[in-house]
């Protein structure tokens, strides 16, 4: 299948198989789920224009993932260079508490973008670590780890709050 | 909790599907870039497709930008007072500082403190100050002494960096004055005298690497200085980006020591003796039987007592998830392991109260050392500790403990412990 007609015949397939976890992977990662669809799109073009390169060394999902984690990483890149060019105050950049702040999705934010990443793969979509490992380029042994540690944040840092992690804290 | 009582928890989020409009419209995105390929005549996925295909991705990547609003406020800080107040909460974590006084931070975010060992606790939170859940508003807590803390709260809003601000107070919470930092991110704070004291912000982006930024602060937190740059930036050579960072200790102004992880098989140490400006990297020795393969160690913040004394946690994810407590007795020029204590599985938290008693726990039982973690001696609590988060000790008998947000304390060493902290 070559040419930007097979290309197209792969890109809708590839769409159709892969878009709902790309999906999640990125709107978990980056917290947004407008920004995720941007992502989605963006990861099918790059597919789409590189079709022809796709060698069939790696997976189709393996493929697609590693596309879709450089999509994200230049977008957090995008975010931080953002900061950087502002001033700050903490008050007046915050918006008024939203009603995700206890949510599980929520509680995904606590996470450091490669633990939130191994924790999507590993417990939201229930990849082994094997699996996990190769879509994020890493190692079963760091896979392991990571999740470990993201586990043990969220424990950590949802303690005291009145969520499934802490229901049973309540001191009243 | 286990992997698969996470997988039921979190299992809503993976019925989660691209929504329908977003589908067609990349649908009419890939067409569109088609169309100009067969247009330009370049055929498989020449030039003219890749322009078009990356001109529309770029539109959307600039969209997403524009819809951030910038954030032009000036750091700022100005006192204020507030009342007094009973609380009554879950605990998120606590800092005891004697058998009567402490602080806390509660599941929201609110600030207490004690005065009778936890019996009761008041709220003292600056106005004005971002509360929430520990999702939404990151606080963490400072204190020397009963007057004297700190609170560098970041509000995360819809940021993965949140600015930070730092709130103070020298007559225990009754005012409070803020000092915006200028700077962003996950932070962690140490305070060493009432006047010295340090900031750790995490930037938490990057595979193998984090970057950070170290401030400091020479007059109680009102000003605050980057002293060292870990951010991945062209013009910045400082090492300190490579690995994820666990925190930070200082044994005074110029020594200190960031702690972490990363894949080499070695522990993961940075140390500076110039207050942060500059960094090396020692190499610990590994205790028999254990390695740090694949970034399977984990060194933690160390403790210091007086000029030479200090005790540094290492933890390994290996079976039965062992800790090590390495000591110095020369002011962390060299650090030797100790016995390694094994969690049964579940990673013990731990207390180190000087350089010779520590306790921890599993959340199943009482683990005390009298000699640095050389010899560990265990006991049976007379309640469960399951859902621990943490323990903090002041002597081998007088400490507290942290389970599932509600505060135990115990003054036989962790046999019995009672709940405290329900209010006036």
């Amino acid at each position: 299948m070559t040419g930007p007609e097979g290309a197209a015949h792969a890109a809708e397939r590839l769409l159709g198989t892969y878009a709902d976890e790309l999906y999640r992977f990125a709107r978990f990662s980056l917290g947004s789920a407008s920004e995720a669809e941007d992502i989605v799109q963006e990861v099918f073009m790059r597919a789409f224009s590189a079709w022809d390169r796709f060698s069939g060394r790696s997976s189709e999902r393996t493929w697609l993932f590693s596309i879709a984690r450089h999509v994200i990483a230049d977008s957090l890149r995008n975010r931080r260079r953002e900061r950087t060019d502002e001033s700050s105050d903490g008050e007046r950049n915050v918006p008024a508490p939203p009603d995700w702040r206890m949510d599980l999705e929520g509680s995904l934010r606590l996470l450091p973008v490669t633990q939130r990443q191994v924790f999507i793969l590993r417990i939201i979509e229930d990849r082994s670590v094997g699996e996990t490992a190769a879509l994020l380029g890493r190692t079963q042994v760091w896979v392991r780890v990571t999740l470990h540690r993201a586990v043990s944040r969220l424990r950590s840092e949802l303690a005291g709050a009145n969520t499934d992690f802490g229901r049973e804290g309540g001191i009243v | 909790m286990n992997e698969q009582d996470l997988r039921e928890r979190y299992r809503t989020l993976a019925q989660e599907k691209l929504p329908d409009e977003a589908r067609r419209r990349i649908r009419g995105a890939l067409r569109e870039g088609q169309g100009a390929a067969e247009r330009s005549g370049s055929g498989r996925g020449g030039s003219a497709w890749w322009i078009a295909a990356a001109a529309v991705a770029a539109g959307l990547l600039a969209l997403a930008l524009l819809s951030h609003s910038p954030d032009t406020s000036k750091p700022a800080h100005h006192p204020t007072k507030r009342t007094l107040l009973a609380v009554k909460t879950p605990f998120a974590s606590i800092d005891m500082l004697t058998a009567t006084s402490g602080w806390a931070v509660g599941g929201k975010g609110q600030i207490a403190r004690t005065t009778d060992g936890g019996g009761t606790w008041q709220l003292v939170t600056p106005p004005g100050m971002p509360q929430g859940a520990p999702n939404s508003v990151l606080v963490r807590l400072a204190a020397t002494d009963p007057s004297h803390a700190w609170i560098a709260v970041a509000a995360m809003g819809s940021n993965f960096r949140p600015p930070v601000t730092v709130y103070y107070t020298s007559d225990g919470g009754a005012a409070w004055q803020r000092a915006a930092t200028g700077q962003s991110g996950w932070p962690q704070m140490r305070f060493l005298t009432n006047s010295t004291g340090f900031l750790l912000l995490h930037e938490g982006v990057a595979a193998g690497s984090e970057g950070v930024l170290l401030l400091a602060t020479s007059d109680g937190g009102a000003h605050w200085t980057v002293v060292a740059n870990g951010q991945p930036t062209a013009q910045n050579t400082s090492i300190i980006f490579g690995g994820d960072k666990s925190g930070f200790g200082f044994l005074d102004a110029q020594h200190g020591w960031l702690t972490g992880n990363w894949a080499a098989n070695s522990i993961l140490l940075y140390v500076t003796a110039d207050g942060g400006k500059t960094w090396t990297r020692p190499t610990l020795p590994l205790p028999p039987g254990l390695n740090a393969d694949g970034g399977s160690a984990q060194s933690e913040p160390p403790y210091f007592f007086g000029t030479q004394d200090g005790v540094l946690p290492v933890e390994f994810f290996h079976p039965g998830q062992p800790i090590v407590f390495y000591r110095t007795a020369d002011g962390g020029k060299t650090w030797r392991p100790t016995t390694p204590l094994d969690g049964g599985g579940n990673q013990p938290v731990y207390s180190v109260v000087s350089q010779s008693v520590i306790v921890a726990s599993d959340g199943a039982k009482i683990y005390l050392s009298t000699d640095g973690g050389q010899n560990w001696a265990s006991l049976q609590p007379n309640v469960s500790l399951a859902g621990l988060t943490q323990i903090d000790f002041t002597s081998a008998t007088r400490g507290w403990a942290l389970v599932k947000g509600r505060l135990l304390g115990t003054a036989d060493g962790g046999k019995t412990w009672t709940q405290l902290g329900t209010g006036k």
